[in-house]
């Protein structure tokens, strides 16, 4: 009877393990990774327990689901094998049946999130058999423990076994098909993960890795040049649709659904992909091109405003349980379009364009950048000349609007006394956005520039009011060699008022609703400051349900406003929506872009400040 | 059919960086267009703005250097190995740019020159097809006998900047000996910094911004139609027409 | 067309009673005919030397460049000389007597450009100019560089600003200028001399100068002018464009075909698909190089009128008083779109 059980449950792990293989050898074609794939097997059991249930217990139903059914199945069926091989006596049995019970549990849970009708985030099909194949095994599996514990006919036991078996069967199937691929795929990711940092110190790793400019193929054009963890973290997506609802593109009917787009990259692997039963990318046309390792992925399977329609504001990522990296995998595909085949859109190869010619993607002379601080003499600061703190303008700079904010900073700076400059002429843009546009090249040579620019001066930090300059300084220059400390002004300007050097009294006014942007806020982690800046300068706070580390993009990142996709609805409208629903007569900004894309909502709406501009205002002697 | 695109090489009127002037990115796409063997010639040194032309769709640019008449040594390198077609910018950016040398070129050679060119069509017996714009979109079509220089139109639809194709050029250094020809007729001058003068404001200005609060649909209707026709846009009335 | 005059009365009219000084003479210049009711009209006989112009004018019009090119070439000219234009086109004498010509030389219009170096070296060789000007159009600049080329001709192109005695132009990609003493041959971007405004000339007819034989190495078709909806955004002359406050489009297109106008859009309107997104005005959309820009409802955001860098004349028709682009509007009406747009239309067609 015991070997029957092993005979079974063994069966069914080892064709999971085969099945391992075959996926792994498949995930092998794509290019190396860079550490040691197998080493990091070490780190999965912590990686699994800490990080992704950290992720997957935001949402307790489906965290409580999951527990039961992954500890049941798992649990059981370790110790089941134990007992069946060991011949430990009832008591194991027992145990056995009781972790069996467990996962039973869980699948009746995993039956009700779709019972009755499934949530539009999550996916049909084969998911619908998902609960009843985990049942099939575990009650089988565990009515076999329970027998071998009370010692009961063998026939009941045979029974039980089968349907033990039938479920493993169709576990089995339902890795083919997706939904129990994660477990095999989420293994081989964890281990593999292309962001380490985010398992280690403050669990941040969001800067963009440079790219070999020599390397004969730039960026993703085949599946296979993908490296081969992130080919295991399309496999390991568990089509939660967490990622599509935290979606700006999604929700503005884009041509980009990030579950739909990581599925689309699992399929693009297989000349035959299983049916995906979620919700597509709005308005895309399904494309029916045959994928494969070596077959071109955007324009074949992939539709190329899905690509070009993403803000980079790694909602998603923060959402994922399975800690896909869905942005990396957007910037490896546009790198390939924009580096080997230069198909952008035509916004964007403007922007592109000027960025070459001008060190500026709008195109305007680097020397017109300090106009909006014209009337303040703010110093610029000479190669070789020393200063406490270098201001970095920004793109935003050239902006009427956004020079008020900058106005503003300098305002609030000189009271607190501060020695600071700017770089003048010699700042060139940062390259945020042909970055994340996959221009790596003209980004490598503007970092370059800057970056040479900025060796040349002493400073103690460098303080801007732009978090896309901020996170390209902090955490993408160092890469190439430009380690220095990075501060945002809302950062500064808390300190000045901790400090004491600026005093602030509150001023009574309409309700101030924040609006975290993604660069301040998910890339860098700095959503306290500010908030702590207006609760300072203005009376009545609030928070907008998607705030903080979770907040909604404005639209404006990820070069969006240049590629201009199609949408049904403008995301930042979207976003101004959210601000009024929470009564927001003010919403509160700390970015230029963000400035420009909510000032950009037409009709009557909340006024639009930069936390700079309120601290100014609240300021007192 | 083997062509050749003249590169200048070229600043940005606005950094002062390298960077190809857009009617030589256009000349690439029409070269392109045309199909067949498309090669760049640049008379001077390999300079950056050259790699970065290269990069819309240029395999391999030669380089004629060291020294001597430019339109001397491009009718030389032309000469002895002819190509059937050569295709130029309207004017170079940051030299003299005065749009010249194609035309000494032509002259020089020999060879027939049609310029504005926005696409190229098909060839019949040694005529090429092309068609000319001009301004305000409109077109003309024109046959010209092969060999011929092109100039093409700065709106011609421009070729993709390809980083991988820009690092991959050829930048073929062709050592030349230097002859001084009677080519491009320098203009002695003093030079300086440029400074941007204001053009001349039109005429017909529309005025210090009249505002018409409120007017009816129909007064407003008039009022336009008036103003418009002021500025040119609107043809006068047909005669004997109604409300003139 | 004007008959021609006869020279030798109107030189005799010229003369003071009894004598053989002309009447207000200025270095052999005379006014001619300034009778109280008469126009002046200066009219000259031999100069010192001869300044040329090529005058384009296709449709029997002179437009405000070719004014301005005869303009510069009477700058050149000064008081000693005289200017000569070369007509290409079909303007009346007297308009280019008007803009400044003592002489009229018509050119065959039909010619193809690879004989025309020839043809306008056949009709300046009486004159000798000096100088030769042309307006920097696509074709007026093609038959500068030709000539040039075929005479061997220094040449400055693109001058921005001329006196007699010098002639500045930026060289080094638009970041340095030459002043130098103006070429031979010269070309004028628009807007950069002013047309003549003096005492009209006398633009006398010469003799159209003889057909050079063709060479058989070019052919040109007819232009073809594009429709208004067949420009592209970016070289349309009259852009009309639809902001937030249009809603009724039926009607607005209806009114762009029959102004004959382009159509632009702001990007809500694009955004929103009521537009084609190759509509786009501004920023991130087409910059204009129209001369009128009709805005319906549009308020004129910043990304909005950097699209209307180059435009010379803003009419807008918008509700609110205070939205930006009524203060970049030369002409605004404060009015529900709906409303003005039938009523333009109506107007219109009545018109017929
Ligand atoms: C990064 C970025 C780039 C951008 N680029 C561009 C760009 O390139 N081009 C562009 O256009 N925008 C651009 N925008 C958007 C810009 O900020 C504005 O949102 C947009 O131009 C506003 O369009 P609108 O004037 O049509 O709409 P609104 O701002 O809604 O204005 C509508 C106007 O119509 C008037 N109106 C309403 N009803 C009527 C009526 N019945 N009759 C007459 N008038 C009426 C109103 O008074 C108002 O002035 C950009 C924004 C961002 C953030
Ligand atoms: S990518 Fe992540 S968040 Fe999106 S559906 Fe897959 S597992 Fe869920
Ligand atoms: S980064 Fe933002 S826009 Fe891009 S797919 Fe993720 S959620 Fe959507």
């Amino acid at each position: 009877m015991r070997a029957l059980i092993a005979g079974e449950i063994g069966g069914v792990a080892l064709a999971a393990a085969v099945g391992w293989l075959v996926l792994l050898a498949r995930w092998l074609r794509g290019r190396p990774a860079a550490g040691s794939w197998l080493a990091g097997l070490r780190h999965v059991p912590r990686r699994y327990l800490v990080d992704v249930h950290h992720v997957v217990a935001r949402r307790p139903v489906a965290a409580r689901m999951h527990a039961l059914a992954a500890g049941g199945v798992l649990g059981g069926s370790v110790l089941a094998l134990a007992a069946a091989v060991s011949g430990l006596g009832w008591s194991v049995w027992a145990l056995v049946a009781l972790a069996f019970g467990v996962g039973g549990m869980g699948a009746l849970l995993a039956w009700r999130r779709r019972v009755p009708g499934t949530p539009p985030a999550l996916s049909g099909g084969a998911f619908l058999w998902l609960p009843a194949a985990l049942a099939a095994w575990c009650v089988g599996n565990g009515l076999a423990a329970l027998f071998m514990a009370v010692g009961a006919p063998m026939t009941a036991i045979v029974g039980a076994v089968v349907l033990g078996g039938a479920g493993g069967v169709a576990l089995l199937r339902l890795v083919e098909l997706g939904p129990m691929r994660h477990a095999l795929a989420g293994v081989a990711w964890l281990a593999g993960h292309t962001r380490p940092g985010r398992f280690a110190g403050d669990g941040r790793d969001t800067g963009l890795r440079p790219l070999d400019l020599a390397a004969a193929r730039l960026g993703v054009l085949v599946p296979a040049d993908f490296p081969g963890p992130v080919l295991a973290s399309f496999d390991a997506c568990i089509q939660c649709g967490r990622c599509e609802e935290a979606c700006p593109a999604f929700a503005a009917g884009q041509r980009l659904n990030p579950k739909a787009l990581i599925q689309i990259l699992s399929g693009a692997m297989r000349v035959v992909p299983p049916p995906y039963a979620g919700r597509p990318a709005p308005m895309a046309p399904v494309l029916l091109g045959t994928g494969g390792m070596a077959q071109p992925i955007v324009g074949n399977v992939l539709h190329p405003d899905t690509l070009w329609a993403c803000t980079t504001c790694r909602a998603c990522v923060e959402e994922c349980p399975m800690l896909i990296e869905h942005v990396d995998a957007v910037v490896s595909l546009r790198r390939g379009q924009t580096l080997m085949l230069g198909q952008v859109r035509d916004g964007a190869a403007r922007v592109l364009e000027a960025s070459r010619a001008r060190a500026e993607p709008g195109g305007r002379d680097l020397a017109a950048r300090g106009d909006a601080l014209a009337t303040l003499d703010v110093p610029v600061l000479a190669p070789g000349g020393e200063t406490d703190i270098l201001l970095w303008l920004g793109e935003g700079a050239f902006d009427a609007r956004y020079g008020r904010t900058l106005r503003a900073l300098v305002a609030l700076m000189r009271r607190a006394g501060l020695r600071f400059a700017t770089l003048g002429a010699d700042e060139v843009d940062c390259g945020d956005l042909a970055r994340r546009l996959g221009d790596e090249a003209g980004f490598q040579s503007l970092a370059a520039e800057a970056i040479a620019a900025l060796k040349t001066r002493r400073f103690a930090k460098i303080v801007t009011a732009d978090p896309h300059a901020l996170h390209v300084l902090r955490n993408e220059y160092p890469a190439l060699g430009g380690i220095w400390r990075v501060q945002h002004h809302t950062g500064l300007l808390d300190e000045l008022v901790r400090d004491g050097r600026l005093r602030l009294e509150r001023r009574e006014g309409v309700r101030v609703a924040y609006h975290d942007p993604c660069y301040l806020g998910r890339y860098n982690g700095e959503i306290d400051a500010p908030r702590r800046l207006l609760d300072a300068s203005c009376a009545g706070r609030v928070e907008m349900e998607r705030h903080g580390m979770r907040a909604m993009c404005c639209g404006g990142g990820g070069g969006g406003p240049a590629s201009d996709v199609d949408a049904v609805t403008r995301i930042p409208d979207l976003r101004m929506a959210q601000a009024r629903a929470v009564g927001a007569g003010m919403v509160a900004v700390a970015c230029p872009g963000c400035t420009a894309m909510l000032e950009g909502v037409t009709g009557p709406r909340p006024d639009v400040r930069d936390v700079a501009e309120l601290v100014l205002a609240a300021v007192v002697a | 059919m083997r062509s050749v695109v003249l590169l200048s090489g070229g600043i940005d009127p606005v950094s002062g960086r390298p960077a190809p002037p857009a009617g030589e990115i256009a000349a690439i796409g029409l070269a392109l267009s045309v199909g067949g063997a498309v090669g760049g010639l640049h008379a001077g040194a390999p300079v950056p703005a050259l790699r970065q032309a290269a990069g819309h769709g240029l395999e391999q640019v030669d380089c004629l250097q060291g020294g001597g008449d430019a339109v001397a040594v491009l009718a030389e390198a032309l000469f002895a190995a002819p190509p059937d077609l050569v295709l130029a910018g309207r004017q170079a950016r940051g030299g003299e740019d005065s749009g010249m040398l194609p035309y000494l070129l032509a002259e020089r050679l020999d060879w027939p020159l049609l310029s504005g060119v926005v696409a190229i069509g098909a060839t019949a017996e040694g005529w090429l097809a092309v068609t000319i714009g001009l301004a305000q979109g409109a077109r003309r079509p024109a046959q010209i006998r092969l060999p011929c220089i092109l100039c093409a139109h700065d709106a011609a639809p421009a070729p993709p900047f390809v980083f991988d194709r820009a690092r991959r050029a050829v930048l073929r250094v062709v050592p030349v000996t230097g002859e001084e020809g009677p080519g491009m007729v320098a203009v002695e001058g003093t030079e300086r910094p440029y400074r941007a003068r204001p053009r001349l404001i039109g005429t017909a200005s529309g005025g210090g911004g009249t505002v018409l609060e409120h007017p009816d649909p129909a007064e407003a209707a008039r009022v336009l139609r008036d103003h418009l026709r002021a500025l040119g846009m609107l043809a006068p009335p047909r005669e004997g027409a109604a409300d003139a | 067309m004007r008959a021609r005059r006869d020279p030798r009365a109107e030189r005799a009219r010229c003369l003071v009673p009894g004598g053989a000084r002309p009447r207000l003479a200025r270095a052999g210049e005379a006014v001619v005919g300034a009778g109280p009711r008469e126009r002046a009209v200066i009219s000259i006989e031999a100069p010192a030397f001869w300044v040329a112009v090529v005058v384009e004018a296709p449709d029997g019009r002179l437009d405000r460049w070719a004014r301005q090119s005869v303009g510069a070439a009477r700058v050149l000219a000064g008081a000693e000389g005289g200017v000569v234009a070369l007509l290409a086109g079909t303007a009346g004498g007297d308009a280019l007597g008007e803009a400044g010509a003592d002489r009229v030389v018509p050119l065959d219009g039909g010619i193809g450009p690879d004989a025309m170096p020839e043809m306008m070296l056949a009709a300046l060789a009486p004159f000798v100019p000096r100088h030769v000007v042309l307006a920097e159009t696509p074709a007026g600049g093609d038959w500068a560089r030709r000539l040039a080329a075929r005479a061997g001709w220094p040449i400055q192109t693109g001058v921005e600003m001329l006196s007699a005695r010098q002639a500045i132009r930026p060289v080094g990609g638009m970041r340095r200028e030459r002043a130098a003493a103006p070429a031979r041959v010269l070309t004028l971007p628009r807007d950069r001399v002013a047309s003549h405004g003096g005492t009209r000339r006398e633009g006398r007819w010469c003799p159209a100068p003889e057909r050079p034989a063709d060479r058989g190495r070019m052919r040109v078709g007819p232009v073809v002018t594009a429709t208004a909806a067949g420009i592209p955004l970016a070289e349309a002359p009259f852009v009309m464009a639809a902001g937030q406050g249009v809603v009724d489009f039926e009607r607005f297109h209806a009114l762009s075909r029959l102004l004959g106008a382009t159509e632009g859009a702001s990007r809500v309107v694009c955004d929103a698909g009521l537009m084609p997104r190759a509509a786009q005005v501004g920023a991130s959309g087409t910059v204009l190089d129209a001369r009128c820009y009709l805005a319906f409802g549009i308020a004129g955001a910043p990304q909005h009128l950097q699209g209307l860098g180059k435009v010379e004349h803003v009419v807008a028709v918008n509700t609110d008083l205070h939205a930006a682009i009524v203060a970049r509007a030369g002409l605004s009406i404060i009015a529900d779109a709906q409303a003005v747009m039938p009523a333009l239309l109506d107007l219109l067609r009545e018109e017929g």
